[in-house]
């Protein structure tokens, strides 16, 4: 159980990357024709991201204790006390951008409104930049408990 | 340019400066728990520091957001502006927790 939602959790983050990207792009071509789809992939960014929340926070809560602990006794303890530490707290600036990105588009015109586009870009850009950063950051920690574990 | 081309909603403007205050109030909660030990203390008594922190951070947002988008600044608020912000926040946050952890 815990291994498959410790694959569950940088699953669903790489999709929300996807979705964000997804509605980067439609943005760009904003026309009336791509309306529901720029809608339903700022949506769907939203509930991935939600899920990402979920399934770490849960793993994090229940499980991380003990990965903490070989963490700090291994020869990356900076992977617990500087890239974990950060990951889980920026996290939930991504969050606040993911649930901001379908408020955004919901409420603004993107055909017409040039300031809302690029409100668009720059949100779903900040969620995919530091999203990329969380996908590597959870490598390092999961390879800081290996080089605990092994060496 | 006409205003219509760059205001955005109230929602958007509302939610937008709400998610600014809360990613920097993000910051500057866990550089207060992690050096004001009573602080951290009163969090775990509630329930997992982390979660309480979320709690705080995503309830700021949406009761923030529905305040904030009542306000009259809300139907002038530029989208490139709030563009800024945005990412003048989230940088500084990350880089604020970032040098937090370096240095403590």
């Amino acid at each position: 159980m815990r291994e498959l939602l410790l694959m569950i959790h940088p699953t669903t983050g790489v999709f929300a990357i996807l979705a964000a990207l997804w509605v980067f792009i439609e943005a760009l071509n904003a026309s009336a024709s791509n309306r529901a789809r720029l809608l339903w992939g700022s949506v769907l960014t939203a509930v991935l991201m939600t899920a990402t929340l979920i399934t770490g926070g849960y793993w994090y809560v229940v499980y991380y204790a003990a990965d903490k602990a070989i963490i700090l006794k291994s020869a990356w303890p900076f992977a617990h006390s500087i890239i974990m530490e950060t990951k889980e707290h920026l996290f939930f600036a991504t969050l606040i951008l993911s649930v901001l990105l379908p408020i955004i588009v919901r409420g603004n015109d993107l055909v017409a409104n040039r300031g809302a586009r690029i409100l668009v870009y720059v949100t779903a850009s900040l969620i995919i930049l530091s999203s990329l950063a969380f996908e590597g950051a959870g490598a390092v920690i999961s390879m800081a408990v290996r080089v605990g574990l092994l060496n | 340019m006409n205003p219509s081309e760059t205001y955005v909603s109230q929602s958007t403007a509302g939610y937008g400066i709400a998610a600014v205050v809360a990613i920097i109030l993000n910051t500057l909660l866990t550089v207060a728990k992690e050096s004001y030990p009573p602080l951290l203390a009163a969090m775990k008594s509630l329930a997992h520091h982390w979660m309480v922190h979320g709690v705080v951070i995503v309830l700021t947002f949406f009761v923030l957001g529905y305040i904030l988008s009542k306000q009259p600044f809300a139907r002038r608020m530029n989208g490139v502006t709030l563009a800024w912000w945005l990412t003048i926040a989230t940088v500084l946050g990350g880089v604020g927790l970032v040098v937090f952890f370096l240095t403590a």
